[in-house]
Order: structure tokens, then C-alpha cells, then sequence
């Protein structure tokens, strides 16, 4: 039997993606996680929908627990003692979050070892190359971070809420689901965008926002709610929801415009190579039409005059060996098989010991004010 | 919470030897291929279809108004045979349910209007939810509980559930009383 | 029974700081308190399937990736599939054969649709998809391997001292270091003179400029929403998120696992299931030691009058117990006490760190009066349904709060009054601390002793419905 992950590094290592909507798991040197699983757990009964939007400390490490007690012994099916843990996380994630995590794994769970990797630097394992601009979009917000060299630059990072929630929102406002609880709502809403719903192209965008209709129309989708009732949705819906995306807001900013923001803003010198190295990743960003109409939203946005003076004339994408919402998950899992693990990686006894769990960007370590 | 007496009217029930409560609006089919270990209680309107295979029920059964318990069938090339069923000690079953299992195991708790597929397997201790159906063939695992159509696992039963089975339903066979002012 | 399984009428809190129901309470023998599910460390016993509850073992189960070799589920609807068969004549003059292929009982999905060939065994090698992009992540995990083997080598190298050209054969001398052991596992590109380490070449990823545009048929092709897949059914796999459910494989099932429980504190065993039944080596259950408590009667409540509340506490153990009752104070419900333990017996030192417990936070609505004394509670003798006489002593009790007595099991009067402001259809909350009378029969082998008694005191808080 051909085992291609027979060489593990001594202990199994976990690699575990936690993203607001859902969390990837699986272990490290496989090429494709065992499960994706919505972010939420049940405290007792009463169900969370979303863990990072716990209110206090208590309720948040009670649903850690509980989560992390899930993935372990329902997917994994191993006991965590003794395990070497990776968690691959967003650099904007909170602090809170990330040590209530480290505490639970650590003295709840007993692992062996904890290594943060951030899904910006991760992803750019899966492809080989060591700089890129990363632009992950996944449920809560859109982050772009630049990596150089293997190095977030922070200082270039730019954050919005525009992502799956914006979107959900419209189909919310635009159409009418009737009266349902919330989360039958929202899980409808998500349906509807994951199954109906596309990008359009940018010209066919500017023309039905100025209200008329467009050759060839869109088809209209009959969409059944729980085998009672359907509604309809029409086609102009089904193509402009993404819109929202691409819009400008009050500061006349927009996905395109973060790029091109980060792009001026960087060093002279890796200008080029950052526009002709866009990885994008998260699971918005597998709408289909998605890649290329931000392609020609940038084309356009560079003739406006903020943009003229940017050298740039074409902007290259990549096109990673796996699935966009997984892709951070797969860079965890390439990091977790090489060696570097170990080093990097903050054990049992020191965080026992010294009580905190050092940030990745930071050269020098952060002790925990007591 | 304690369980309330149930009462019946004496005269619709008729009490055996072994203390097995059978209704006289029961519809019993085939009472030979019938077996009733014991303090089984079966309230009106169900219907047990002996006819079609034997049936065996364990101590301290209860079936809830209106349910059927019949025999699986399976489809050869030939035609089709009829197999035993075989239900446990202590279990519970809930009104307006159809069961056609091949084994319910014991200390088994089934809600109300629960549909139980053909040729099912019930093992020990699990516990399904009400309203819930139940594919053909589906094998449902020790302490578990099982909801939805189709049915699937939405929680864990506790440790003790052979023991909290046998309180319940002593203690509803010892409730389960005749009124007094009917003759 | 179901109801009365999850209300969550009477719950006792955990030494963690959890409120639970008794049934899902775990008494430790050692330190004398009780655990929950939170507060017990889990440990894996047996691996199983769910279907054909085949027992693995956990190096199998890593194998095969935690899903079963033989069962599988239908990607519609996840419920398990089954086989079916049917007679073939392939040549006129060859016997017939049977050919088998899936079907799902539930939603009658059959593995023709993602046009999987029917096989000739029932328990036929059923096609598993592979991943396509497989080669080219090999590459890339074996690229990074190599190029930290080669940061580590290199670090070495500039930490070794040359003591002549070929220094590889001093340190055979001296065994097998670690740059031998990677050569015998088979490690790439090592060269022998020790000068470099090459990394296996990869080819970094292309971007490219003509993205995929959306297809000119987007627009008009009239979507049916039945041949597109849910969003669950993508990440069944993930690998493969197929868009369209004719592509949907079958999919292994997942196993599942059988637990035993270990207390954090004294590493002591509290449940631990036994191989292939639903019976448990051990099962140290609080429902087993802990009086049971049932509400029998509870008269209607009213806003700041005193209403009569009968509980039945019924005695699970068979020694005798002596229940003693205790106002809840919220002042001192936080404090955590030290694990005690039997006298002859060593507490175990614990140098590991564990779980913080968990701060209580109760609001009591209302002000309960208890019986006072001790009463007690004979034990349970499973042969008394079959005896008609029934001697129970009743000479001691108080009639006040001794409703009534019978066998192993007591009705005491309670006294509830609910705060003035309580609202309409509120549940009232309530709690009292009911000490009972905890008998070790636990064989001592060094000390051999009477059996000890412990007072042990259970933090009970009652949820009671109101409706007026």
C-alpha cells in the first residue's frame, strides 16, 4: 500500500486553520485537510454560531474547549497530548483570542508544542516562490498583506469588511427570504451566493447599475426554501451581489484600490514583483469570475490620476495546486513537515514556564505584563 | 421530574400472569409468533403484525398509542421473505411510530411519530429523537442519539443510560395504574 | 424519558464550576469530588465504524485515515450506502454473472451517476479520486524539506572544525552521527566530501496574465439548482470540491471513537469502557453515589409567598447514606477546596499545571428554607420488589419534613418563597448545599480498616418552572 505520507516527522503534527467561518483541520504533509468544518460549538446546549464573536473570556475559552474537544476526538480521532500543534492564523487576529487558544491547547489539551504561522506567509509555500501580495478574502474582512523575501511587511497592511458577510448582506437586503430565524437566514443567504450567484464582468456591471438591462440576460433561478415555498431570484441579482466588492465607500475605497494603495505605498524596488505576483486566496474568492474581474478592475483603476504615475502596465496572478480556501491550510501543512517546525514552534515546559506565546513579526520576544 | 400515574380503564385492559398489559383495542395479528416476556404494555390502537414473522418483545416494553411493529421483508430474486423481530428488555417506544427493525437492542428509548426503516439495527442503549425517519439498513451505534430525516447522530448519551432506562420504565409500569372509579 | 434526561430542572455544580445534570456527572473515588465531562481528561480506547462497527486499531485507523475500508456514505444525503445486485451475461456461453453496484436507501442515489463501473464482489474495490495537483505538492513538501536540512547543514558545517579534507571518517569512528542516519534513510543529494547539500530543484509557480474569464453560457444556461452540490457536500472532500453532483464519489466513512476517562487531578480511571459491549470495567458514575433528587409535588408559585415544594432523594449505593442539608451561600462559592483524601492514602503530587475552574456566577431568585439535621437513608436492595414486607424504620423522623419512607428512598418537605420581583413565566432559581454521607469501600491493601464514612457536600441548584 503506497503511503505517500509515510516519512512523519516523529510525533504527528496538526495543522489547524481557524477562519471566522470556517475552520480547516488536518495533519501535516497530507495534501489536502481532513475536514472543513463551520467555526462554531454547543456550551451546554446553547449553540455559538461564531466563536470569535464571544463577548467575554469565560465563554470564550468554554467554546474553545469545546471546539477543540470536537476536532480532536469526532475528525482527528487522536488524543491531543503529546501532539505538535500548528495553527495558521490571520496577523490581524486578536490577541485575546490567540492566548485564550494557547492556554487551552497548553494546559487543557497538553500538547507538546505551538507554532502561529501566518496564512499570508503561508500561502506562498504552496507556491514556491518567497514574495508576493497576498490578498486574502475570506468571511469577516479582506486582509492584503505584502510578502517579501518570506517577510510580512506590516506596515503595508490594509484590512476591510468587505468579504462573504458583505455579500450575504445584500442578498439579505435584496431579497426577500421571509420570515425565518436568523440562522436559517444566514445559512440561506449563503447558499444562494455559493450556488446561484457569480462576478460579472466589469462592463456588464456598469450598465446594469445605471439601470438598464444588458444582452444576454442573466436567467432567473427558482430557489426552494425547506421544500415549502420558492422564490425567485432574478438574474441582475444573481450577477451584482459580488458588486458590493468592487464599490468605492465614502474614503473611495475598494478590494482594487487596496491593491494599488499597497502597491504605491511600497519601496520602489519590489513594485513590479508585487503586481506581478497577486496570490489570492480564501473562500470569496472562489465566486466564479472573481479573479478576473478584479484583473479588469485594476487595468481600469490605474488610468484614474492618483495611479498615473505608477509604472506599472500588467498585473500577473497565480494559481495555487489547490482549492482557495484551503491554500493557507496547505502552506501549514508544508511548513509542518519540514524541520523548521521544531525551532520555531513554542513548547509545553517554556510556555508553562514564561506564560505567553510569541507573536511571528516580532524580532524580539514579548513577555506578558503579569 | 416524578412520573404521574397513567391511568386506564380497567375493562379495556387485560393484565396476564406475567404482568404483560395488553389493550383490547390492540390489534394483534398471528398471537402464536407473539412473544411478551413480561410487564409489556401496549396501548390501544397498536397494531403488531405476528402474521408476517415472529415477533419477541422484552420485560418492561411500552408501546405508545397507534404504533405498528411489523416484521422487515427483503426482496430476493425469487420474491420475498419476512424476518424476525426482535425487540429488548426496557424499552420505550413513542405513539404513532412504525417500526419495522430487524433487532431493537435493550434499554432503547424511540420518540413519537419516528418512522424505523426496514431491516434497521438498534443496538443497546441509544436513543431516538421524535419525528425522525429512519433510512432502510441504517445501523444505529451504542449510546448515541439519533434525529433528523435521515436520521443522524446529533449527540452522545450518558454513561448510565442502561440504568436511568430500567428507572424509567419500572417506575412508568409501576405508575401505569388502573383508574379507580371504573368497573 | 427524554424529557427528563435534558430538562434542566435539577443540576448540581461541578467542582470545575459547571452546572450539570447528575447523569452526567462523574464521582471521583480518590479525591472524594465530583468531575464532568470539562474537568476529566479524555483518552481514546477503541477506534470503531459505526456501520459495520469493525474494531481498529489506532495505527490502522491512521492508515486509513480515520475511515472505514469497507462502508460508505452517499455524497447527497450521508447516509450510509447499500449494495445491490443484479445477474449479467457477458458471453453466451459463460455462466452468469452478478454484478454489484451502490444504491442509497434515502434519497436513491446510485453509483451509475458519477459513472462508476459496477464491480463483480460485493465488497468490490470501489474507486477512490485522487487528487490531481498530488504530484506537484510532493514536490513542493520535498523542496522545503530539503532547503531547512540544508540551512541546518550548513549551520553545522560553520560549527564543525576542519581537521583535514575528508573528515567523514573520523566521525564513523564514533558511530552514527546525524548526518549519517539521514544518508540511511535515503535523503537527498548528500555529497560525500562534504562541501555542499544541494535542494531538490522545483520550478516556482508561474503567475499568469489571461486569467480564466467566465464563460460565454454563464449568462443564459438556466441553472438547476439540483445538479449544483451544497456547499456541504463540497467539503465532504476537499480535495475535490465538485461543483456539480453528478461528479460526487461516494465517500468512506468516518470512524468513531470509544473514550475512557481519567481524572486530571489523581490520574485515577472514572470510566472505562469495555471492548465490544455496553457494559464498562469501571463506572464511577456521580449517578451511582450521589442521592437522587426528583421533584414529586410543587405547589403553585407566588411572588413573595412561601409555597411547599416535596423532592424524593432516592439512596443509589448499597450502603446506607446520611443526607445532611446546608444553606448556598454566593459569598463563599467560589472557594476552591483542596482534593482531600482517605486517611493511608498518599495524595498525589501533581507538578503539572491544570485548568483554571471556572468563576460561578448564580443569581438566586428566591429564599428556600431546608430540613434540618440529618437524615438518613437506608440503602438499595434490589431484591425488595419482590418482598411484600416492607420494614422501614420510621421512628426517628421528623414529621415536619419526612413525607414519607419506603425502602430506599425519602420524600422531605421543602419551603420555597420566590423574591418579590419576579416576572411572569420565569423559571426561579434556586440552590441549597446537600451534604451526604459518602461510604469508601474501596479495599485498602496496606491499611486494612473499617470502611471510612466522608461527608461530602454537592452544590444542588433547582430551575423551577412557574407559571402564574
Amino acid at each position: 500500500m503506497k503511503i505517500e505520507s509515510d516519512f512523519l516527522p516523529e510525533k504527528q503534527c496538526i495543522v489547524i486553520d481557524i477562519g471566522t467561518k470556517y475552520t480547516k483541520f488536518g495533519f501535516a504533509t497530507e495534501h489536502s485537510p481532513r475536514c472543513i468544518i463551520p467555526t462554531c460549538c454547543e456550551i451546554d446546549g446553547t449553540s455559538i454560531p461564531d466563536i470569535y464573536k464571544c463577548k467575554d473570556e469565560q465563554t470564550l475559552m468554554l467554546a474553545l474547549t469545546n471546539f477543540i474537544h470536537m476536532l480532536f476526538y469526532k475528525y482527528a480521532l487522536v488524543a491531543p497530548k503529546d501532539k505538535k500543534v500548528i495553527i495558521v492564523e490571520s496577523l490581524l487576529s486578536p490577541t485575546i483570542f490567540k492566548e485564550i487558544l494557547a492556554k487551552v491547547l497548553f494546559i487543557t489539551y497538553e500538547v507538546t508544542s505551538l507554532c502561529f504561522v501566518p496564512s499570508h506567509c503561508a500561502s506562498l509555500f504552496t507556491l514556491g516562490i518567497s514574495t508576493g501580495l497576498v490578498l486574502d478574502v475570506g468571511y469577516k474582512e479582506v486582509i492584503l498583506i505584502p510578502v517579501c523575501e518570506g517577510v510580512p511587511i506590516l506596515r503595508l497592511w490594509q484590512a476591510m469588511p468587505l468579504a462573504g458577510q458583505a455579500v450575504e448582506n445584500q442578498i439579505k437586503t435584496r431579497i426577500d427570504i421571509g420570515q425565518l430565524s436568523d440562522e436559517s437566514i444566514d445559512s440561506i443567504a449563503e447558499d444562494i451566493k455559493a450556488r446561484c450567484c457569480f462576478v460579472t464582468t466589469l462592463k456588464r456591471s456598469k450598465i446594469l447599475a445605471t439601470g438598464q438591462s444588458v444582452e444576454p440576460k442573466t436567467s432567473d433561478v427558482e430557489y426552494h426554501i425547506n421544500g415549502e415555498r420558492s422564490i425567485t431570484i432574478s438574474g441582475d441579482i444573481r450577477e451584482t451581489v459580488h458588486d458590493v466588492l468592487f464599490e468605492e465607500n465614502i474614503d473611495e475605497m475598494s478590494i482594487t484600490t487596496m491593491i494599488l494603495e499597497t502597491i504605491i505605498n511600497s519601496n520602489v524596488d519590489i513594485r513590479l514583483k508585487l503586481a506581478e505576483n497577486i496570490v489570492l486566496i480564501g473562500g470569496t474568492v472562489m465566486a466564479k469570475g472573481f479573479m478576473s474581474r478584479l484583473k479588469e478592475e485594476l487595468v481600469e483603476k490605474l488610468k484614474c490620476s492618483k495611479y498615473n504615475n505608477l509604472k506599472i502596465t500588467k498585473f500577473k496572478f497565480h494559481v495555487a495546486p489547490a482549492y482557495e480556501n484551503y491554500i493557507a491550510w496547505l502552506g501549514g501543512s508544508i511548513f509542518g513537515s519540514t524541520n523548521n517546525l521544531n525551532i520555531v514552534s513554542q513548547t509545553r515546559e517554556n510556555y508553562i514556564n514564561e506564560n505567553y506565546v510569541p507573536d511571528w513579526p516580532t524580532t524580539f520576544t514579548r513577555q506578558k505584563t503579569e | 421530574m416524578e412520573l404521574q400515574d397513567t391511568f386506564y380503564s380497567k375493562s379495556e385492559y387485560v393484565e396476564t400472569t406475567t404482568g404483560n398489559k395488553v389493550s383490547r383495542q390492540a390489534q394483534i395479528y398471528g398471537s402464536q409468533n407473539i412473544i411478551l416476556n413480561g410487564k409489556v404494555i401496549l396501548q390501544s390502537g397498536v397494531m403488531i403484525r405476528g402474521d408476517l414473522a415472529s415477533v419477541k418483545m422484552g420485560r418492561y416494553c411500552f408501546v405508545g398509542k397507534g404504533s405498528v411493529v411489523r416484521p422487515p421483508c427483503k426482496k430476493f430474486s425469487g420474491g420475498f421473505t419476512y424476518f424476525a423481530l426482535q425487540i429488548g428488555d426496557h424499552v420505550h417506544i413513542g405513539e404513532q411510530s412504525v417500526i419495522q427493525a430487524a433487532i431493537i437492542g435493550s434499554y432503547v428509548h424511540i420518540g413519537k411519530n419516528v418512522v424505523i426503516g426496514k431491516r434497521c439495527i438498534l443496538k443497546d442503549c441509544c436513543m431516538i429523537g421524535d419525528n425522525t425517519v429512519l433510512a432502510p439498513d441504517t445501523v444505529v451505534p451504542s449510546f448515541t442519539h439519533y434525529s433528523g430525516s435521515p436520521g443522524m447522530q446529533i449527540g452522545q448519551l450518558p454513561v448510565c443510560t442502561q440504568d436511568l432506562s430500567t428507572d424509567y420504565t419500572k417506575s412508568f409500569y409501576d405508575h401505569f395504574v388502573p383508574s379507580i372509579d371504573n368497573l | 424519558m427524554a424529557s427528563y434526561m435534558f430538562q434542566k430542572t435539577i443540576t448540581s455544580i461541578c467542582t470545575c464550576g459547571l452546572q450539570k445534570l447528575l447523569p452526567d456527572l462523574f464521582f471521583c473515588r480518590h479525591c472524594i469530588t465530583l468531575r464532568c465531562d470539562f474537568c476529566v481528561s479524555h483518552e481514546i480506547d477503541t477506534t470503531y465504524c459505526p456501520h459495520c462497527f469493525e474494531n481498529l486499531s489506532s495505527t490502522e485507523a491512521k492508515h486509513k485515515k480515520n475511515r472505514c475500508a469497507s462502508c460508505l456514505e452517499c455524497p447527497r444525503c450521508f447516509n450510509t450506502l447499500s449494495t445491490r445486485s443484479y445477474s449479467r451475461t457477458p458471453e453466451p456461453k459463460k455462466p452468469p454473472q452478478k454484478m454489484y453496484y451502490l444504491l442509497c436507501l434515502f434519497c436513491n442515489w446510485r453509483s451509475h451517476e458519477p459513472n462508476i463501473p459496477d464491480q463483480p464482489t460485493s465488497s468490490g474495490n470501489w474507486p477512490v479520486n485522487k487528487n490531481p495537483d498530488d504530484g506537484r505538492i510532493l514536490d513542493l513538501i520535498n523542496y522545503y524539506k530539503s532547503v531547512t536540512l540544508k540551512e541546518v547543514f550548513d549551520k553545522q558545517k560553520r560549527n564543525t572544525k576542519h581537521y583535514g579534507r575528508n573528515y567523514m571518517h573520523f566521525l564513523e569512528k564514533f558511530g552514527l552521527n546525524a548526518m549519517m542516519a539521514r544518508k540511511k534513510v535515503g535523503f537527498p543529494n548528500f555529497h560525500t566530501d562534504g562541501t555542499g547539500f544541494s535542494t531538490s530543484e522545483i520550478n516556482p509557480a508561474e503567475a499568469i496574465e489571461n486569467v480564466p474569464e467566465l464563460s460565454a453560457n454563464t449568462f443564459e444556461d438556466i441553472l438547476d439548482l439540483k445538479q449544483i452540490s451544497t456547499l456541504e457536500q463540497r467539503f465532504a472532500t476537499p480535495e475535490l470540491q465538485a461543483e456539480n453532483t453528478d461528479d460526487l464519489f461516494p465517500i468512506r466513512k468516518h470512524l468513531r471513537v470509544k473514550h475512557s476517562l481519567r481524572c486530571r487531578v489523581c490520574e485515577h480511571n472514572v470510566v472505562k469502557p469495555e471492548y465490544n459491549a455496553v457494559k464498562f470495567k469501571i463506572k464511577h458514575l456521580a449517578y451511582y453515589y450521589v442521592p437522587e433528587i426528583k421533584i414529586i409535588k410543587c405547589e403553585p408559585l407566588l411572588a413573595g409567598k412561601w409555597s411547599s415544594l416535596v423532592l424524593k432523594l432516592c439512596n443509589p449505593s448499597q450502603a446506607s447514606t446520611a443526607v445532611r442539608f446546608e444553606k448556598l451561600d454566593l459569598n463563599a462559592i467560589n472557594i476552591i477546596r483542596e482534593p482531600r483524601q482517605l486517611e493511608g492514602e498518599d495524595l498525589i503530587s501533581t507538578p503539572k499545571q491544570l485548568p483554571e475552574p471556572i468563576p460561578i456566577v448564580l443569581e438566586l431568585q428566591g429564599d428556600i428554607i431546608v430540613p434540618e439535621g440529618e437524615i438518613k437513608i437506608a440503602a438499595r436492595d434490589d431484591t425488595a420488589e419482590y418482598d411484600d414486607t416492607n420494614e422501614v424504620n420510621t421512628d426517628n423522623d421528623d414529621p415536619k419534613y419526612v413525607y414519607w419512607r419506603k425502602g430506599n428512598k425519602v420524600a422531605l418537605k421543602f419551603e420555597v418563597k420566590p423574591n418579590e420581583n419576579i416576572k411572569k413565566n420565569e423559571n426561579v432559581q434556586l440552590g441549597f448545599v446537600m451534604h451526604f454521607m459518602y461510604s469508601d469501600t474501596m479495599l485498602h491493601v496496606i491499611n486494612p480498616k473499617q470502611p471510612q464514612t466522608v461527608l461530602v457536600p454537592i452544590k444542588i441548584v433547582l430551575n423551577l418552572p412557574n407559571s402564574f
